[in-house]
């Protein structure tokens, strides 16, 4: 489906939602949405837009609307769209979409385009009025991958059960597969290949299919009020696509990804006006670039299959405070490696160690800002697409952000 | 960059001179209980605290007979709400407002309904078998059922 119909079949869903649904007789029928403006600079590097003159580049729009048709069943859907970088450029997509039944507390069913119910908040990482920080921690919530485990088309089970004193169990179970329209995280894959050959020729065009994706979680709602911990994970196979402009003629490439295991190990614990939270992920991914041209002393270009397996990690602790209506505070520590094996090393670029201070001003009930100053240790999350030339990166850097976001 | 890191820093010190004013205001005061009531023919008579919080982020959906909660929040505004908020759901307003954008931007759920005063509220519960509301304790209560609220 290309972005303009996944537009109109939003359009249609909306139609239906607004102009059906009282006829059906749906109750509660509500319309929400919100609208962001970033501004970030470094002090050196690149870091997910080009944000050492200072980068605007960063946009974001969501709309939704659900509906209750009964007691036990509602539809729903939100779109949403941004500019990040390169990222998206203000195309509106189905972010979820479906219906859910929620038959007993302990069990419900959800059809449609859904989250993946990965980590704490992957469901609601778009959403810039949930949460304290403007930048979410990178070592878990890493924007090159957001498109990957974002969401899927398919069926998901969940419910809460309650174990007398030992509070509660949430879970959800999901099966599906996915497009994926953009990710950063497959680009650069193609890039490190290409580059490896000594070129960067720009890109035509990208496409990727999640295929067979396996998801769930489990959190336990301890009995001390406020303190869940849980995991959850997500296990596909991946297939993408891009074609090159190389000078001579176009270069048509692909990789086969098996992600094998994406996991998140999660805990969280409020209490009063505090908010702690934890988060660990590793990723553990094998990619083969087949039947790439490669130049070989004395025989000539031969096609090669290259490897280029990923085995990243990463884990912060975040704590915020909520001051007073007008206020809340926070600081995170976020501590990323492009691979896990190599996180004793301690060199530059085997890390990236964000330390982050950040301020939420909800100045009234539909408009809040957000400031926040990184104090950032490490080159381990910098792309070459970004950051072309790898003698010029600097290991201690800082970053500032600003944000204004409208919603109702 | 240092101007504005500067800038940032003097924004933090200014957020902490007003958490810590906040903090020692000695305007601010215990808030007072709430009320919470149920529909006269509930069979419920009392319920944990924790509970009660439950039923109004609904993340409980249904009593004990499988019947649909019905739960009804006032204005966000009002005392009452301020007061049910600390001593119930022990978050601030703004915290539960947060929680609610995440049920609605991740579809998971809707917010109670809002009603304007105590008056809306009581005629709310009488009138649904399934619904549970707050109201101030000098609010006068006939036909309905008042919620002993356990530790």
């Amino acid at each position: 489906m290309t972005s303009a119909h996944k537009s109109t079949f939003m359009a249609v869903l909306a139609a239906l939602l607004l102009g059906l649904a009282p006829q059906i007789g749906a109750q509660d029928i509500a319309i929400h949405g919100a609208m962001s403006q970033s501004f970030m600079q470094t002090s050196d590097n690149n870091y997910l837009v080009e944000s050492e003159d200072g980068s605007f580049s960063i946009f974001e729009m969501v709309l939704n609307t659900t509906a209750n048709i009964d007691a036990k069943t509602r539809i729903g859907a939100q779109i949403y769209g941004r500019e990040f970088g390169h990222l998206g450029n203000n195309h509106m997509l189905v972010d979820w979409a479906f219906g859910d039944y929620r038959w007993r507390n302990w069990m419900g069913f959800r059809a449609g385009r859904i989250k993946f119910s990965l980590g704490l908040y992957n469901t609601t990482r778009d959403i810039d009025m949930v949460r304290n920080s403007i930048l979410m921690p990178q070592s878990v919530y890493t924007e090159d991958f957001r498109n990957v485990s974002n969401a899927f088309h398919g069926f998901e089970i969940y419910g809460s059960v309650p174990v007398d004193r030992l509070g509660s169990f949430e879970y959800h179970a999901s099966l599906g597969s996915a497009e994926v329209d953009e990710a950063y995280f497959l680009h650069d894959v193609f890039i490190k290949v290409l580059a490896a050959g000594g070129q960067i020729p720009p890109s035509l065009g990208f496409e990727a299919n999640l295929d067979w994706a396996y998801s769930g979680s489990l959190y336990w709602n301890t009995p001390w009020e406020g303190l869940k911990i849980g995991g959850s994970f997500v296990t596909s196979d991946l297939y993408a696509e891009e074609s090159f402009a190389t000078p001579t003629a176009t270069l048509d490439m692909s990789l086969d990804m098996d992600l094998k295991k994406l996991y998140v190990l999660s805990a969280e614990y409020m209490r009063d006006r505090w908010t702690f939270a934890a988060e660990f992920q590793r990723l553990f991914v094998d990619i083969v670039v087949p039947d790439v041209p490669v130049f070989v002393p004395d025989v000539g270009v031969v096609l090669m299959d290259i490897p280029a397996d990923d085995r990243r990690g990463g884990y912060y602790g975040q704590a915020t405070y909520r001051a007073s209506d007008l206020l809340e505070l926070g600081i995170y520590l976020s501590v990323f490696h492009p691979d896990w094996s190599q996180r004793k090393v301690g060199t530059a670029e085997t890390e990236q160690k964000d330390t982050a201070l950040t301020a939420r001003f909800d100045l009234t009930d539909s408009w809040l800002m957000k400031v926040e100053y990184h104090i950032i240790d490490g080159t381990g999350d910098l792309p070459e697409r970004l950051n072309p030339d790898p003698s010029q990166l600097v290991k201690s850097w800082s970053m500032i952000a600003v944000k204004s976001t409208f919603y109702f | 960059m240092r101007i504005l890191s500067r800038m940032f820093l003097t924004l933090i010190a200014a957020a902490l001179l007003n958490a810590a004013a906040v903090a020692q205001d000695p305007g601010v005061t215990a808030p007072a209980p709430v009320r919470i009531i149920v529909n006269a023919t509930n069979p419920v008579t009392s319920m944990t605290r924790s509970r009660i919080a439950k039923l109004f982020l609904k993340k409980t959906t249904k009593w004990d007979d499988g019947s649909k909660v019905l739960p009804v929040d006032q204005d966000q505004e009002s005392p009452v709400r301020s007061d049910f908020s600390d001593v119930i759901l022990n978050k601030s307003i703004a915290q539960v407002s947060s929680y609610w954008q995440q049920q609605i931007f991740s579809g998971r759920s809707m917010p109670p309904p809002v009603l304007v005063s105590d008056q809306a509220v009581a005629e709310f519960v009488k009138s649904n078998a399934g619904a549970i509301g707050y109201v101030s304790v000098s609010f006068e209560i006939n036909d309905m059922k008042v919620l002993i609220v356990d530790e």
